[in-house]
């Protein structure tokens, strides 16, 4: 597969907070990677570095095989944290503008405009924007230029419901027509959702990088049990081998094991335990999400 | 080059404090030279009659000028001020200007503001010129209209300064104190403990001496006597200027994460 980006033990301090640490990782011709961590991972630093607006301390970072950053970025469409316009500007006009830098035709503005829920404020001022106005305008933004690559961060930001879905369905097509996107977030949905791959991030560091797609994740299953009483239900667990507890919410338990439900329904039941439920599903982003970032 | 002229271009014309500053600047220079007549030093009449005849006329216009550039300088800083401030230097960047070209792209337009004010001041020195002078010839017209680069020049110089003053700053308050600040009195306090051979050379006094004082060679000459040429070795110095402060505005963008 094609490398878009490559980068090589990139790393960024800020004083003594070390937001980046030798952060290596490939993304490849059309994949959507998730960029997953808790607040002040270094993920918004990351995607900052790559684009040449911070300055990375040390490592490298490689666009489409080396083509110069500043060629590249004309390339890439970008939301980073936060919408930034010219208030005093009609929606339109800061687009042309997107348009003008990426030396791209101004023809996609409207549809781009439609796509997002925007067309019928097309001529008012961003300053009278609300916030998940601007959020749309600035995804507006980043796909006028119809480009290769697609950086959100957050895109989801301040949006409602509706826009949330619409937002993911348009990832969705685009990621469809074969584009690449790096998407960071912490809505753990959102990537389940829309993302072929993730990157998990804590403290500045690469945790883990997996794919979603195929059956990789669906092998790792869990089961979800209750019975009336939970303390004599845990108890029972606890002492299986091979068995392990992975969440206990609203007297419910969620154990990770090898042994099917059947299996595990027949010990309960001979020692007098019965079940109110049992279900067996596939491990959510969520839950590895936690394990991970919470060791 | 024209690219970025076109996306300054953008940016300002649909900028309503940036024409109503430009309309201020303009109007204000206006009536400030209607009233011209009006001003006067004790007995002297400032400028008189004869100060406003050609050839005279092209440096008292340039000296007012001088003043009134200021305006242009803040207008300048509040430009570049707000492109942090809204986080569009920023975004610029993101979407595939490279910091060079921030830079440039605001110094082009810096140009455009200067020679546009300078064919303004061109048109107020012929007017003011010909309800003034008594013979009008070609010749007197444009003996002294080298005044009109060396306002230019000024104007140049004084906003690139204020450029690279609200890149070094980013903050339009900050920013527009310190400019007005170094323009009015802290490079001329500077100036008091160091030699004036020296001195005359620093950056304001530089600009300063590009148009030297019209009435003080009236009130004490008393024959008008006046800066016989536009010409003089500041215009070199100016230019010079204005290049330092492109080139340290680029470096101070180019080091600093933005
Ligand atoms: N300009 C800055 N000055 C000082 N510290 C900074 C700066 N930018 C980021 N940091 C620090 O770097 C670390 C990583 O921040 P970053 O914004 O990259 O996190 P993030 O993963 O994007 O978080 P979030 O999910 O909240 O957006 C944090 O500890 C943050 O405090
Ligand atoms: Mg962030």
């Amino acid at each position: 597969m094609r490398e878009v980006l490559k980068i090589t033990n990139l790393s960024k301090s800020y004083g003594r907070i070390k937001a980046v640490r030798e952060l290596s990782l490939t993304v490849f011709h059309g994949q959507v990677l998730g960029l997953l961590g808790p607040n002040g991972s270094g993920k918004t630093t990351t995607l900052s570095m790559i684009l040449d607006v911070v300055k990375a301390d040390a490592g490298q970072y490689e666009w489409f095989g080396g083509v110069p950053v500043t060629m590249a970025r004309k390339r890439i469409g970008t939301l980073l944290e936060k919408p930034n316009f010219y208030p005093y500007l009609s929606a339109v006009k800061n687009l042309e503008i997107t348009c003008r830098i990426k030396e791209k035709g101004e023809n996609r503005i409207n549809d781009v405009l439609k796509q997002v829920g925007l067309f019928q404020r097309r001529n008012s001022k961003v300053k009278g924007f609300s916030t998940g106005m601007k959020q749309r305008l600035a995804i507006a933004a980043s796909l006028v230029s119809d480009p290769d690559v697609l950086i959100l961060d957050e895109p989801t930001n301040g949006l409602d419901p509706n826009g949330i879905a619409d937002i993911r369905s348009l990832i969705r097509d685009i990621a469809t027509n074969g584009k690449t996107i790096i998407l960071a977030s912490h809505l753990l949905d959102e990537v389940e959702k829309v993302c072929t791959d993730v990157a998990v991030m804590k403290n500045g560091k690469l945790l883990e990088l997996r794919t979603l797609r195929g059956s990789e994740l669906d092998r790792v299953r869990v089961i979800e049990l209750s019975a009336g009483s939970e303390m004599d239900l845990l108890k029972i667990l606890e002492d299986q081998d091979g068995l392990r507890i992975i969440q206990s919410l609203n007297s419910m338990l969620v154990v990770e094991t090898k042994k099917s439900p059947q299996e595990i329904n027949r010990i309960l039941a001979e020692q007098g335990i019965y079940l109110t439920h049992l279900r067996e599903r596939r491990k959510t982003l969520e839950e590895q999400f936690l394990e991970l970032t919470n060791q | 080059m024209r690219k970025l002229l076109q996306i300054e271009y953008l940016k300002v014309s649909g900028y309503a404090a940036f024409k109503i500053l430009m309309l201020g600047y303009f109007l204000a220079a206006t009536t400030l030279f209607l009233s011209l007549h009006n001003f006067s030093f004790g007995p002297f009449q400032i400028f008189g009659q004869e100060t406003l005849k050609f050839p005279y006329v092209w440096q008292n216009v340039a000296f007012i000028g001088k003043f009134l550039n200021l305006g242009l300088g803040i207008v300048m800083i509040l430009l570049i001020g707000n492109e942090f401030s809204f986080g569009t230097a920023k975004q610029n960047l993101i979407d595939g200007l490279s910091r060079t070209q921030l830079v440039i792209s605001k110094y082009l337009l810096l140009i455009v503001i200067a020679l546009g004010a300078t064919v303004f001041m061109f048109f107020v020195g012929l007017l003011m010129g010909w309800a003034n002078s008594v013979t009008i010839t070609s010749a007197l017209i444009f003996k002294n209209i080298g005044f009109m680069l060396s306002y230019f020049l000024h104007a140049f110089g004084l906003m690139s300064m204020a450029a690279f003053i609200a890149y070094l700053f980013r903050k339009t308050a900050i920013a527009t104190m310190f400019f007005l600040a170094y323009a009015v009195f802290m490079e001329a306090i500077l100036r008091l403990s160091i030699d004036a051979d020296f001195t005359r050379y620093f950056p304001s006094k530089t600009l300063s001496n590009l148009i030297s004082t019209p009435y003080a060679d009236l009130v004490s000459g008393m024959d008008l006597q006046l800066q016989n040429e536009a010409w003089n070795e500041y215009m070199i110095l100016a230019v010079f200027y204005a290049l330092i402060f492109f080139v340290l505005s680029v470096q101070v963008v180019r080091k600093r994460s933005l």
